[in-house]
């Protein structure tokens, strides 16, 4: 890609991305509210939180909190722009590690209980995550044979049909960023948490507004990774993504109680038997394909 | 008369020698201060050098009367082995006594068929893999020695029950260093094999520096798990001498040129192998080195990033193109892969800092392992590459967790929160440390990376990435949380004012730019140090495979950095307007502090501890089904190498 569309697409990414997330999250309240036999927020309401909080007072447990938030948010946009780009998969994996760390580091730094066991239970969600993103990124290049993204979209055949279980463990990595479940991880502005704010407990304001942004790109980041997998059937990745995204909605809503060990525990081996038993029997008879 | 590269090359060997017994013999702390000034400055300036010129041109030097020196050699490995077998008799340790005694008969044996034997006709040679060996040796260890000139004044105030054998521990310091240089610089596998021997002897003294029962238990285990790596190192060498070939197989390059199969080498590839897993702390030999934690911080500073460890995946490294394709190498690296996977779970349940850094130790030392058992281009870049980042990151740490020790009173992670607040310069120099080592776009992951190009194009490929990838995870997690503790908000007054020795001072901080120096000049030190190293020993070696390398990823990674550079500047600088609130306790009395006030009228504090996952990654948990299945993989190893399996 030559750098001139390249940076084209990285503002287009820039500008987009946080409507479409913002958007997604507002959906998913709606509908959650619904499954839950509530009315819900309006579907604008994200953007409604994230214009208040930026307005608030400069208020903060630990002053860098500011910076690190701010980190959060530049490191997650670049990851985005790394990957809209067709830049490298593993470097935006790494980028997205360096990013979360930040946040955790920020939920540190108040040293304070709730925000302590917050940070420490995104740590653990990271944790979790990590493998999965780092075999997505070697299941394509088995495929492509390169880490770029843009060489996948050169490859014959869909990454759907040569790497289903990374593609399946991949949906519970967003299941799991969507902060959601299990109760007693992270964050919750959603129904059913344990933790008062989990890693959000001690910001507030502008740096709260940060954290949101830059969940909302992670969230853009990780459905554009699933719709990598459908390189020649947009159309149908489209539909997919729709199915995926109410199916994990109700799983979520299924079982609201799930622990972070019960979630380490089936994501890994999720992970272990689908996603590696894919790329083994990938790099067996990938010769013949 | 002697070139120019042959004095330095004898500077090197000689000057630890020489200030090794010098130090032995001066008592008072100003000569003592003095003489490791100078020799430091010696060291460094002649590693320089040598690297510098090896660096221009492999280097290649022959001296004559090498057979006086091998026999002068051979004499000490004697009496390495009576040393040992001595004080195992003084202690009544019948372990290390069996295994000494073994290994004296078999030195004798094989300096009795090597006898008539033609000798190496190269006695050193310098090429670019040993070049960087000298200067993490001639840098890193040096510095680790100016910095025990400050820390063991402090070690004996805080210790007042060990006796001061301060003499005693700087010799042996020194002495370690010269035994380093001769097993990079030496050509002939003999002289490798007693400086070998040499590094096992004072380990086994640093460690049990001490006297306390502890750390002669923990010295005798050292001794005898590096006895083991020791016998295995001769029978290979005796059984090389058995293998007809028309080059002399007892030196490095003859085995890296034979010109047969390397099918009739693997019996001795497999010594060597288990030989560089004893020494390299590879499961299930790994608790020597956590048990070598009782020694004063310089020593475990020096066993681990630049010393000792480094020598046994060296030795791994300097034969994986004859590992490359035999399933010798391929089990090999599963043992390390393994250790990887295993050690950096363990990591998680450790509070005691140098604990932690000794299993992350272990665990990187096990992915140069993995590298080197595969034993391609690519998986040797990788392994090159993480051998100097984590030599200088891991240097770093340890002195920087010795210093703060003495500071704080506690080596433990949960007794350093608010670090940064209370001793800026040394908590400063830790956090580059931890970023070193795991965070993008620091120089461990680069290493990663490219640990995790071979392994996909390597046999078991799909193996070795899943491992590498629920290992990083581990990583994450523990470096992650060690890291968030130095940030901490303070809640305790700030440590009353310290002053940190200027010898303390020197090395820390000439360490830290190095770090970031390492980071900034990675890609030069792909193009300029490994390509040609790579070229010389694999023929079909294209510079530039691969994908790590090529400009976009590189530019990215600066792209990172620069960020990250951005970042800091704004954390020093930029506003900090806004009010700083009390945290939030659930509604609970608080005061400024973070205090709960209790219904008495007393303050309380609200304390929560990190999370160590014990009941999953506890030592009682992991450690023995790791023994079960490393030491499985190491029998599948040697028969492996009896049946002599190519790929």
């Amino acid at each position: 890609m030559n750098v001139l569309l390249s940076i084209i697409v990285a503002i287009a990414f820039v500008l987009i991305a946080p409507l479409l997330g913002g958007l997604f999250m507002g959906c998913d309240r709606v509908l959650t509210a619904r499954m839950q036999s509530r009315v819900g927020p309006p579907i604008l309401q994200p953007f409604y939180d994230v214009a208040k909080l930026w307005h608030k007072e400069k208020a903060f447990n630990n002053p860098v909190e500011t910076i690190f938030t701010t980190a959060y948010l530049v490191l997650m946009v670049l990851s985005g722009v790394m990957f809209t780009t067709g830049g490298n998969i593993l470097l935006m994996v790494f980028a997205l590690a360096l990013a979360h760390t930040f946040l955790i580091l920020a939920a540190y730094a108040a040293n304070a209980p709730f925000s302590h066991i917050g940070a420490e239970r995104e740590l653990i969600s990271v944790m979790i995550t990590e493998p999965v993103l780092i075999l997505i990124a070697a299941g394509f290049y088995m495929v492509s044979g390169s880490f770029q993204v843009i060489d996948l979209f050169i490859v014959d055949g869909s990454g759907i049909i040569l790497l289903p279980g990374i593609f399946v463990a991949l949906c519970f990595v967003i299941l799991l960023r969507l902060r959601k479940s299990p109760y007693d991880i992270s964050t919750s502005e959603h129904a059913h948490q344990e933790l008062v704010k989990g890693v959000t407990t001690s910001f507030s304001g502008r740096n709260l507004a940060k954290v949101e942004i830059a969940h909302w790109f992670e969230l853009v980041i990780l459905v554009s990774l699933a719709i990598l997998f459908f390189t020649h059937l947009l159309v149908f990745s489209a539909i997919m993504i729709i199915v995926c995204f109410t199916l994990l909605l109700i799983i979520d809503n299924v079982f609201p109680r799930v622990t972070w060990k019960m979630t380490m525990k089936s994501i890994w081996l999720i992970t272990l038997f689908l996603g590696v038993l894919n790329l083994v029997l990938l790099g067996i008879f990938g010769v013949l394909l | 008369m002697y070139s120019p590269e042959l004095i330095a090359i004898l500077i090197l060997l000689l000057v630890p020698v020489c200030a090794a017994i010098l130090l032995a013999v001066c008592k008072p702390d100003i000569i003592r201060n003095i003489l490791v000034g100078i020799s430091s400055v010696i060291i460094i300036g002649t590693s320089l050098f040598l690297a510098w010129n090896a660096w221009l041109a492999p280097i290649s030097v022959t001296i004559e009367n090498a057979e006086w020196i091998s026999t002068l050699l051979f004499i000490v490995e004697l009496a390495i082995s009576l040393v040992i077998l001595g004080l195992s008799l003084k202690y009544r340790k019948v372990l290390p006594m069996i295994l000494a005694s073994v290994q004296l008969v078999l030195l004798i044996i094989l300096e009795v068929y090597s006898a008539g034997r033609t000798h190496v006709s190269q006695t050193f040679v310098v090429n670019d893999l040993s070049l960087v060996m000298i200067l993490i040796i001639g840098i890193i260890g040096t510095l680790i020695c100016v910095y025990a000139l400050g820390y063991m004044k402090d070690y004996h105030d805080h210790q007042t029950g060990v006796p001061n054998r301060k003499r005693y521990f700087f010799a042996l310091m020194f002495l370690f260093l010269s035994a380093m240089f001769g097993i990079v610089l030496s050509n002939s596998l003999m002289w490798i094999l007693c400086a070998w021997e040499i590094t096992t002897l004072c380990s086994f003294l640093l460690i049990g520096y001490s006297k306390t029962p502890e750390a002669v238990t923990n010295s005798f285990r050292a001794v005898w798990m590096n006895i083991i790596g020791g016998i295995a190192f001769t029978l290979a060498l005796i059984y090389l001498l058995y293998i007809p070939s028309p080059v002399n197989l007892l030196s490095v390059t003859g085995m890296l040129s034979y010109p047969g199969s390397p099918a009739g080498l693997t019996i001795p590839l497999a010594l060597i192998a288990l030989a560089g897993l004893t020494k390299a702390a590879q499961m299930p030999f790994s608790t020597w080195l956590t048990g070598a934690m009782v020694a004063p911080t310089p020593v475990s500073a020096l066993l681990h990033s630049s010393t000792m460890v480094k020598a046994g995946v060296y030795i791994l490294v300097l034969f994986a193109p004859l590992f490359a394709h035999t399933w010798v190498g391929v089990v090999l690296a599963l043992i390390g892969a393994f250790t990887f996977l295993a050690t950096s779970a363990l990591a998680i349940s450790q509070s005691n800092a140098k604990k932690v850094l000794a299993y992350s130790t272990i665990a990187n030392l096990g992915l140069i392992t993995a590298c080197a058992g595969i034993g391609t281009p690519e998986a040797v870049t990788a392994a090159i590459l993480l051998i100097i980042f984590h030599a200088v990151a891991k240097a770093l740490l340890f002195l920087c967790v010795g210093a703060v020790e003495h500071k704080i009173g506690s080596k433990d992670i949960e007794d350093m929160d608010g670090l940064l607040v209370r001793l800026p310069l040394l908590a400063t120099m830790m956090v580059i440390g931890i970023c070193g080592m795991y965070l993008a776009p620091f120089g461990m992951l680069i290493s990663k990376w490219a640990a995790l190009e071979a392994f996909l194009t390597a046999p078991l490929g799909v193996v070795f990435v899943s491992i590498l990838a629920f290992g990083s995870a581990f990583t994450i997690f523990f470096w992650t949380k060690w890291l968030g503790k130095l940030f901490m908000r303070m809640n305790k007054p700030p440590a009353e004012k310290v002053t940190l020795h200027f010898s303390e001072k020197l090395p820390v901080v000439v360490l830290g730019v190095l770090v970031i120096a390492c980071c900034i000049g990675f890609p030069a030190i792909v193009s300029g140090v490994i390509n040609p190293y790579l070229d010389t020993h694999y023929p079909f070696f294209i510079p530039g495979g691969m994908e790590l390398f090529s400009f976009d990823n590189v530019a990215m990674i600066g792209l990172m950095g620069f960020i990250i550079v951005l970042l800091v500047l704004g954390a020093l600088f930029g506003s900090k307007a806004g009010k700083t609130l009390p945290p939030y306790l659930s509604g609970c009395a608080v005061d400024r502090e973070g205090r709960f006030l209790g219904s008495l009228g007393v303050y309380k504090e609200a304390k929560t501890s990190n999370y160590y996952l014990e009941e999953y990654c506890g030592e009682a948990k992991l450690l023995k089904p790791s023994w079960v299945i490393s030491i499985i993989l190491i029998i599948i190893m040697l028969g492996i190498g009896i049946l002599g399996v190519m790929i």
